[in-house]
């Protein structure tokens, strides 16, 4: 077996969307040839990953705006999608699957990368798996195995409505959604000028490549469409969106992009929210009616820390009590998901 | 314990030499199950972790958990097969300490295991030396662990 089976759906409907890789990872078996997949969905809607609360997401918003809401089964928290977005997925087999999470991304996101600056953008790796251009990230990716596959996916976007995505944002208040707002539009960019059929061709042949595989235009096959199909079903069971069961909620994190993020949580009576622009505390607010002037004082402490529980702690420990209280209430806002 | 390759295991457990996994007999038949210092390493750091509810009966290499690191989520294969008797909750309240203390961190107990689901496990001093060894070397020439 040496092809690189490519499967372009075009414009799909939300819910083919996302069982298509779903299903295409789903019928794979040990030995089966890698499968690249393209789609596009025609209607817009709210992804979620697969351990993130459904109450992340603002459901009367969604169903004002007419979007659906979508689990998926790998990582990340909720993303607003639409047809501005062209989604690939490379999807193999278990088995063959580079061995770690790091080189999983490292491998099978490097031709994605590759395929950009093949056409001129400027496309690097960021943290764990952002792909960014001009410091900004340009697509989405996520990963995971489903039955004997493993995929990796990833979008890029050409247009994004970031009013849009904090709108379906379940938040605190809306000075979180400003903020919000605010550090899309600074971290994420867009690719309007890549056209989309080029990347396609680009993407083709730099997993090709990369696998050192011959590229060979496909098609669903009738256990793929079966599998398919059992996800479509799947996506769209009440109990599946619900989710697994996860802890309580420990304060509300909203990710940008490696290292960029905004956190809100509370403890022992005090409130901090934090934003945070790769890895350093940039802005900070502690509420605490008690504190009597010190809430000022222990924000000032914060910024221009790094995001980190052992530089956190140096910073607060001169604060004896609340600043122990300011630590935990920031504690869990510190695994950035 | 013992150290091998830079790495601290317990002599005393069996180990899933497949998938890093540790497996602790608690009784004839019931067991508790983490990752290894290994797995728990090319895992990633783990994020989220999910269980099955207990009472479900898991075949050898059904999931026992299912695992998120780094947005990517995979299934914690079982080593051997049995009903779900507990889940560690407390990993779910904090997944990282899967990375910080596996062998401390169990996720998963079993029931109902048959004696000869432990023949596939690597058991012994002399045998977890050798295998785990191996493991650390096929891992560092692939580049998922540092030298």
């Amino acid at each position: 077996m040496t092809a690189l089976r490519v499967i372009d759906t075009g414009e799909v409907g939300a819910l083919r969307s996302q069982a298509l890789w779903h299903g295409l990872a789903q019928a794979m078996t040990p030995g089966a040839d890698p499968v690249l997949s393209f789609c596009r969905p025609a209607d817009p809607y709210v992804g979620i990953g697969y351990h993130r609360r459904l109450d992340e997401v603002d459901r009367a918003a969604c169903a004002r705006l007419g979007l659906p809401v979508l689990r998926r089964q790998i990582g990340g928290g909720p993303v607003y999608l639409d047809s501005d977005q062209l989604f690939f997925q490379l999807s193999l087999p278990a088995s063959s699957a580079p061995a770690g999470v790091g080189r999983i991304y490292d491998e099978l996101l490097g031709p994605a990368i590759t395929a950009l600056r093949e056409l001129g953008v400027e496309a690097e790796m960021a943290g764990a798996n952002d792909i960014v251009a001009g410091g900004r990230k340009i697509s989405g990716t996520g990963a995971g195995q489903i039955g004997d596959g493993v995929v990796v996916v990833g979008n890029v976007m050409f247009a994004f409505p970031f009013e849009r995505m904090a709108e379906v944002l379940q938040l605190p208040d809306e000075s979180m959604r400003a903020d919000c707002l605010d550090l899309m539009r600074s971290h994420l960019g867009t690719l309007p000028h890549v056209d989309e059929s080029a990347l396609k061709e680009s993407l083709a042949r730099a997993y090709g490549a990369a696998l050192g595989r011959t590229v060979q235009p496909d098609r669903l096959r009738p256990d793929e469409e079966t599998a398919v199909g059992r996800w479509e079903t799947r996506l769209n069971d009440p109990d599946w969106l619900t989710g697994p069961t996860l802890p309580p909620a420990r304060g509300r994190q909203v990710k940008i992009r490696a290292g960029t993020f905004i956190y809100d949580g509370a403890a022992e009576g005090v409130s901090v929210r934090v934003r945070v622009e790769d890895g350093t505390i940039r802005a900070a607010r502690v509420t605490d009616p008690s504190m009597n002037g010190s809430a000022q004082r222990l924000a000032e402490a914060l910024l221009g820390a790094s995001a980190r529980h052992a530089e956190l702690a140096e910073r607060l420990d001169g604060f004896e009590h609340d600043g122990e209280r300011v630590l935990s209430a920031l504690t869990p806002g510190l695994v950035v998901r | 314990m013992i150290t091998v390759a830079g790495y601290t295991l317990d002599e005393g457990l069996h180990y899933d030499p497949d998938n890093n996994l540790w497996v602790e007999r608690i009784s004839a038949d019931a067991v508790r199950i983490g990752f290894d210092p290994l797995g728990a390493e090319t895992t990633g750091d783990v994020v989220a972790v999910s269980f099955p509810a207990t009472g479900t009966a898991i075949e050898v290499g059904g999931p026992l958990a299912t695992i998120e690191a780094a947005k990517f989520v995979g299934p914690m294969p079982s080593p051997v097969s049995g009903v779900v008797s507990a889940v560690n909750d407390d990993v779910a309240l904090a997944p990282g300490t899967v990375n910080t203390d596996p062998l401390g961190t169990w996720l998963v107990t079993l029931d109902g295991v048959p004696a000869g689901d432990f023949d596939r496990l690597v058991s012994g001093e002399d045998a977890i030396r050798e295998w785990f060894g191996e493991a650390v070397d096929r891992f560092r020439e692939q580049g998922v662990i540092a030298e």
